[in-house]
């Protein structure tokens, strides 16, 4: 959202005086729209039935700032309070406020933290291999390489971003990037998204800034992550149910990988797993209890992971992406490649069980 | 025809019954009575001897699915269930005043299984109690030196515990592969 552009405000309730006065009150500066663009609420708290209503906007819109009038001072939740009688300027100034409070914060800090993960995304491209050079020299967007992507870029970013802040703060936080608003409860380790598992992946299939393009002008906008604390807000406003913010992030950054890795881990490098995930809870697709015993039990490369499991680069890659945004894999650096043999890799702990047998068991215990 | 055992244990009410009835084949044998004492305080009813279920496998073979009693006044069972396992399932209820404790008390008990095969742990009631949250007992397990598959698991869930199963299939051999299962268990890794 651009602080130069006309902040837009829905009164709900079929409130016409109301609607004639605010008209006339904000004349140009702000726009009065239909409720699902609006960025603000006013709504008459004296009104018939206003409860309800308010109720409604709640269950609809949970983060959505909203303006009470009425002629007795209410202590409302959430709610700024402008008293009856007012004149135009009162109007006036507390939307001010209120924008004030949705623009500013949020793109001073986000823009600065996303800068610095670009930073620092660079740096590791310019450290690593020849193969990589031309791609820095294009700058962060490697895309082109097309074994690696740039979290940063992406949803991915944005929420570890998020993420910190608000474990950082202990506040509840709301992100937008672009999309639906994505709210943190850092006490209860949860997200909120008004949105299902496909719309997500849709939304994690393309960079920021391609969204960016399509929805600003403003080049100055186009970059604009919103991250805002919002301490007033708590879970019964979020209708629907909460998600842990561990599988939240496993799966964004899963699908934000497309099957390729995140910048910094090479096809042929060799990782570790420091723990397994928590896979009961998280996006569990075909062959993931294989890639964690198989990375957990010692190091070893993506590529290796990919022929010992006779299975496709992508899906051990988006594994490996997800397993990596949530900072449980190790990278080790210095140790050459040809000293793990891929049937070093994957020795069997106990030998004296004959593979059979476990694979029997396997075969039982995977039919539903 | 063999004969194979997979062993399940933890403490009182960690779910070790309900696990080897969600993935058994056959209803399983329950050694369950009303609960005295402290254990009472808890639930109604615990195991006083061992649970047993079975999982029929191809070719008449079956593996035994044995629980150990949660109560440590019966751990003379334990060892005598123990012996010859494939590898150790420890159910951590996370309910229990100090789970943590709960878990090196296990994993100790039991070293020689798990020194000898494989052992991985579930952490159950999680959706009754958070805390302590998985980082804590991977922090017990890093000085414990124990590297082992920990996650949350909900024993009334068979996915959930099938999931786990496949956690210490694939910790003892994490080149078994999924597809065509051998007849004459000839077929070596990869
Ligand atoms: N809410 C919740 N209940 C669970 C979970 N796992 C198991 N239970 C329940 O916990 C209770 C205890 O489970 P049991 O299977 O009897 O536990 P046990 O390990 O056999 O206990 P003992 O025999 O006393 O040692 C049962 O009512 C299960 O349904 C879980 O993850 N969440
Ligand atoms: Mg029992």
């Amino acid at each position: 959202m651009n602080t130069e552009q006309a902040l837009k405000i829905n009164i709900p309730g079929s409130n016409n005086t109301l609607v004639t006065i605010v008209k006339a009150f904000v004349r140009q500066r702000y726009n009065l729209v239909e409720d699902d663009q609006a960025d603000i609420c006013i709504i008459d708290l004296d009104a018939y039935k206003a409860n309800s209503l308010l109720d409604e906007i709640r269950k609809q819109h949970p983060v959505r700032p909203i303006i009470g009038l009425s002629l007795n001072e209410v202590a409302h939740d959430n709610i700024v309070f402008l008293k009856k009688p007012f004149r135009p300027d009162d109007l006036t100034q507390v939307l001010d406020q209120v924008s004030l409070k949705i623009n500013q914060p949020k793109v001073i800090v986000a823009d600065k933290i996303v800068g610095s993960i670009h930073r620092a995304a660079t740096a590791v491209i310019e450290k690593s291999a020849d193969k990589n050079r031309h791609v820095a020299h294009h700058g962060v967007t490697n895309r082109s390489d097309s074994v690696h992507y740039n979290p940063a870029e992406f949803l991915q970013g944005a929420l570890i971003n998020a993420y910190c802040q608000s474990i950082d703060t202990g506040i509840t936080h709301r992100m937008e990037a672009w999309w639906n608003p994505i709210i943190i409860f850092p006490k209860i380790k949860k997200v909120w998204v008004d949105a299902d598992d496909k719309n997500l992946q849709a939304f994690c299939r393309l960079p920021l800034k391609t969204f960016a393009r399509y929805q600003a002008h403003d080049r100055d906008v186009a970059n604009e992550v919103k991250i805002q604390p919002e301490p007033m807000l708590n879970t019964d406003d979020c209708p629907g149910s909460l998600q842990s913010m561990d599988a939240f992030l496993w799966k964004v950054a899963w699908w934000n990988a497309g099957g390729q890795l995140p910048l910094g881990i090479e096809h042929d490098q060799l990782i570790q797993l420091k723990y397994w995930p928590n896979i009961t809870r998280y996006l569990c697709p075909d062959h993931v209890v294989q890639m964690c015993a198989i990375l957990y039990q010692r190091p070893v490369s993506p590529l290796q992971v990919s022929e010992v499991l006779n299975i496709e680069h992508k899906e051990v890659y988006g594994f490996i992406s997800a397993a990596h945004a949530l900072g449980l894999i190790n990278s080790i650096e210095d140790q050459p490649m040809k000293s793990s043999r891929l049937s070093e890799s994957t020795k069997p702990v106990a030998k004296r069980h004959n593979v059979g047998l476990l694979r029997r068991i396997l075969s039982r215990i995977n039919r539903r | 025809m063999g004969q194979h055992k997979l062993i399940f244990t933890g403490p009182v009410g960690a779910g070790k019954t309900t696990a080897i009835a969600s993935i058994s084949d056959d209803p399983p044998v329950r050694t369950d009575e009303a609960a005295t004492d402290m254990t009472k305080q808890r639930k109604p009813e615990t195991t006083v001897a061992l649970d047993y279920g079975v999982m029929h496998l191809p070719g008449e073979e079956k593996l035994h699915l044995y629980g150990t009693p949660g109560q440590e006044r019966f751990d003379f069972m334990w060892d005598i269930l123990s012996t010859g396992g494939i590898g150790l399932m420890v159910l951590i209820n996370n309910n229990r005043p100090d789970p943590l404790k709960d878990l090196c008390f296990f994993l100790q008990r039991f070293e020689t299984l798990i020194k000898s095969t494989a052992v991985v742990i579930g952490i159950t009631q999680t959706d009754l109690k958070a805390e302590p949250c998985l980082q804590q007992y991977h922090k017990v397990l890093n000085k414990m030196n124990i590297r082992a598959p920990v996650f949350e698991v909900d024993a009334r869930s068979r996915n959930d515990v099938s999931l786990l199963v496949q956690a210490l299939l694939f910790s003892l051999d994490p080149g078994l592969s999924l597809e065509l299962e051998d007849k004459d268990g000839k077929l070596e890794t990869a």
